[in-house]
């Protein structure tokens, strides 16, 4: 049980104090409510560019890794479809600084061209490493826009294109900011060893002079239903065949949900699930086989990916996936085989909050899709996912006009076939 | 800001097999290690130490690799095996309530393991897959030969793998391997968490106490060779790369020489955080990299330093210029003041973190424990970061980081 306290300021900013008397150092999360999805097309990727600019300095704060550093501190951030988020764990005797650097920066940023500048090049940097410069490093660009038409899913959060980042302005990059870092679209948590209370305080000592800000309204587009099933065939400079194949799933706060998350775990969660069993150890068609959900907030992808073994044509292996997802919902799975991914959901949970940082950052993530209490509800939702369910979600799921497959095809000549 | 108490308690077991128990955390967890040192030190042929410790799950005397999966799994258990250079490691997670199902289970796949054929061939293959991609990215590339160069290619911490090398794994060897390295006077326990401890060390005592695993004779040595230096500027060429990979850096020492604490210091202002000279400068300056750092390892017999980077090809070469710029300077001007005691609060924030939380305790304690050293190392260290003067770390730079020294591989272009 993750008790908090939660204070709504003047201002609009949601705060959460947790309190863990475990631990001499404090998390600050700060998550704010936007993400790659309000990117607009033909300038994706600026959502994480202006991360990226957050670390620039601040009104008050000319480097916010010195003064960070000086509070004995680590910070770091992400940005998803859905949110950018923020946190610092430090010495909860400095818990104040770590308030400090938030709410100045979300009073105002040091905007420069030259700042711009820079960022632009180090995330052209990243968006080389982590996908040009990769063997399957861009599966994901050519996944998502497969299988999403029209949802701005359709593009990943670093953006779709180089040219996209260096396109974005100055202007544009600070309308985005006024437009989206508002304190009524943050949540601030706080995890400590401190009074909840005195956390809270100290939020309103920092925070509650921020002024109110109008947030822009979101307007996304939902993607229609799919009706034909898609494919793409490419090939690279890859040692082995890459199979995907993307299915359309529920939103966040559904209660299909948990049922969908459960299947992905009968599937390939650890080496005593199906796919593993049979695909990997047994038939030896895959090298290695993962099934996960992506879990955005509107509806989501369930993905299957398999690197296939030497010798195996990639339609075989196609089949043999199709073939133990159609066997899945025949012969679904029995009860101790479902208790048996409950368990595992349930421990991964326990384990995962030894870290008063995930705390902090799931505790605010969860005040976003529904309420932070809910992270003490969910192990329960869970639990009461019935055989039924996860047969009946599987069967809606896994049709076959609801995928986008990709077949990633090695260009080694040498490989032989058996 | 100095963590409180982070000595462990020590116990022993009846076959005197040291343990570290540490009382820790709100959740009703524990985590379990187990360190042997069996690591690719100690092996004869490629490939033995870690597919023995791979091949632990993979099937016992008692129990099939399926079944020994399904058990932990429905008791929400982790049970992970590893190696490295120096040991191999049994990690196990497991809510507390379930301890005593959980153990069992580790103390079959520790002392009986079957090295089923099947399941060995698919294993290997599964990883000969692992090692082919790894070989295409230019990171990959530029750490093995950067190991062979600063070690050389027969030095256990230099020597790279062919995939021929998995062709050639047979499971009797595996089972030597076992025999020689997995035994109770090779082997330390580390348990951390919110658990009883009666019950624990007496759960403990019951699988892994007794004489019937500890061993005769000793364990084999490594044949050590003294040829310890390659090429020391490489340069390995792929048309097809956007990014270079580099790794700059030199040999250095094992973990418990005197100069390490001291080291830590040194690295962390040229290359140990976000606000350190060459992420400053290569990154937040030039926008050459997307992250640039350098790493300190101290191994148990030996140790290296490297300096970390994938750069955009195009700015290799004043990616590499302005890289040993900065090592010139540390070696040249004393640290100011002001950037030493910056260094050192992010360092001693770093201490604290590091013992925060059951799992990071046990993490700290075992990154010492696995190179035969105790949790003083950390004392010693926070004196150290506390105590050290802008002349000592000019002195160290000086010593150990003249460019002149430098080993470099670049992979791309």
């Amino acid at each position: 049980m993750i008790e908090f306290k939660r204070r709504i300021l003047d201002n609009g900013l949601t705060v959460i104090a947790h309190k863990d008397e475990s631990t001499p150092m404090a998390a600050v999360n700060v998550l704010y409510d936007v993400g790659s999805r309000d990117d607009r097309p033909g300038k994706t990727g600026a959502a994480h560019l202006l991360e990226h600019l957050m670390f620039g300095g601040s009104l008050n704060i000319a480097s916010y890794d010195r003064e960070v550093q000086k509070a004995g501190g680590e910070n770091n951030a992400f940005t998803s479809n859905d949110i950018t988020n923020y946190y610092i764990s430090l010495p909860s005797v400095n818990i104040e600084t770590g308030m400090w650097l938030e709410s100045d920066r979300m009073i105002g940023l040091n905007f420069s061209e030259k700042g711009l500048d820079v960022q632009k090049k180090v995330v052209a940097e990243e968006f080389r490493q982590r996908y040009l410069n990769q063997p399957y490093g861009d599966t994901w660009m050519l996944l998502r826009p497969l299988a999403y038409k029209v949802h701005p899913y359709r593009w990943p959060v670093i953006g779709s294109d180089v040219a996209h980042i260096s396109n974005i302005t100055l202007d544009e990059i600070r309308e985005y900011y006024s437009e989206h870092y508002c304190p009524s679209n943050a949540i601030l948590s706080v995890s400590s060893a401190l009074e909840e209370d005195y956390c809270l305080d100290l939020a309103e000592k920092w925070f509650g002079t921020v002024k109110k800000r109008k947030t822009k309204i979101r307007s996304t587009p939902a993607e229609p239903q799919q009706d034909k099933m898609r494919k793409l065939d490419v090939t690279r400079d890859v040692p082995y065949d890459q199979i995907m194949i993307a299915y359309h799933m529920c939103e966040r706060d559904s209660r299909r949900y948990y049922a969908t998350d459960l299947i992905s775990d009968l599937l390939a969660g650890g080496k005593s699930a199906r796919l593993y069993r049979s695909l990997v150890m047994e038939k030896k068609i895959f090298g290695s086989i993962n099934a996960f959900i992506t879990g955005d907030r509107d509806p989501g992808l369930f993905v299957v990916k398999g690197t296939v073994s030497e010798g195996i044509e990639a339609e075989r292996a196609y089949d043999e996936i199709t073939g133990e997802i159609n066997d899945f919902i025949s012969r679904p799975p029995k009860n101790e085989e479902l208790e048996k991914v409950k368990n595992k959901v349930e421990a991964t949970r326990q384990y995962i909050q030894t870290s008063i940082l995930y705390k902090a950052t799931d505790l605010a993530y969860y005040e976003l899709i529904s309420d932070a209490g809910f992270l003490n509800e969910e192990i329960a939702q869970y639990r009461k996912t019935t055989q039924e369910e996860i047969t009946s979600i599987a069967a809606s799921l896994f049709r076959q006009e609801n995928s986008s497959v990709l077949f990633y095809r090695s260009n080694h000549k040498s490989k032989p076939r058996k | 800001m100095r963590p409180g108490n982070i000595s462990p308690q020590l116990a022993r077991l009846d076959n005197t097999l040291p343990l570290y128990l540490i009382s820790a955390g709100s959740q009703p967890v524990t985590r379990v290690d187990f360190i042997f040192s069996a690591g690719s030190w100690h092996q004869s042929k490629p490939l033995m130490a870690s597919s023995t410790s791979a091949m632990l799950s993979e099937g016992t005397e008692n129990l099939t690799g399926e079944e020994i999966a399904r058990k932990a799994d429905y008791y929400g258990a982790y049970i992970n095996t590893s190696s490295d250079r120096d040991n191999a490691f049994v990690t196990i997670y497991s809510l507390s309530r379930y301890l005593d199902e959980v153990m069992p289970l580790a103390a079959d796949i520790i002392k009986n393991p079957s090295f089923p054929e099947r399941e060995l061939e698919t294993m290997l293959e599964r990883r000969k897959q692992r090692f082919l991609i790894e070989k295409t990215r230019v990171s990959s590339l530029a750490r093995e030969q950067f190991a062979a160069s600063v070690f050389g290619k027969e030095h256990p911490y230099g020597r790279t793998l062919s995939p021929e090398d998995f062709d050639n794994v047979c499971p009797s060897g595996l089972a030597g391997f076992h025999r020689d390295h997995y035994r109770a006077d090779n082997c330390k326990i580390l348990v951390s968490g919110s658990y009883d401890q009666d019950k624990v060390l007496s759960t403990l005592d019951h699988l892994f106490g007794s004489g019937d695993w500890v061993s005769g004779g000793t364990p084999g040595t490594a044949n050590q060779s003294e040829n310890p230096h390659g090429l020391k500027k490489v340069l390995i060429y792929r048309d097809d790369a956007v990014q270079s990979a580099l790794r700059i850096g030199r040999r250095m020492f094992p973990k418990n020489s005197i100069d390490y604490p001291g080291m830590m210091v040194v690295n962390s202002i040229l290359g140990g955080h976000f606000g350190s000279r060459l992420m400053q400068n290569i990154r937040e300056k030039r926008g050459y990299t997307y992250g640039i750092g350098s790493v300190l390892a101290g191994l148990k017999y030996d140790g290296f330093m490297a300096i970390v980077s994938e750069v955009g090809a195009e700015h290799r070469e004043a990616a590499v210029t302005e890289i040993y710029r900065e090592l010139e300077k540390l070696c040249n001007k004393p640290v100011s003041e002001k950037e030493l005691d910056l260094t050192k609060r992010h360092m001693l924030g770093e201490i604290l973190r590091s013992f925060d939380g059951p799992f990071a305790w046990l993490e700290s304690i075992r990154n010492v424990a696995e190179a035969g050293m105790d949790h003083s190392f950390y004392d010693n260290l926070i004196d150290t970061v506390t105590e050290i003067t802008p002349q000592q770390v000019h002195d160290l730079a000086k010593k150990y980081l003249m460019p002149a020294e430098m080993v470099e591989v670049v992979a791309g272009k």
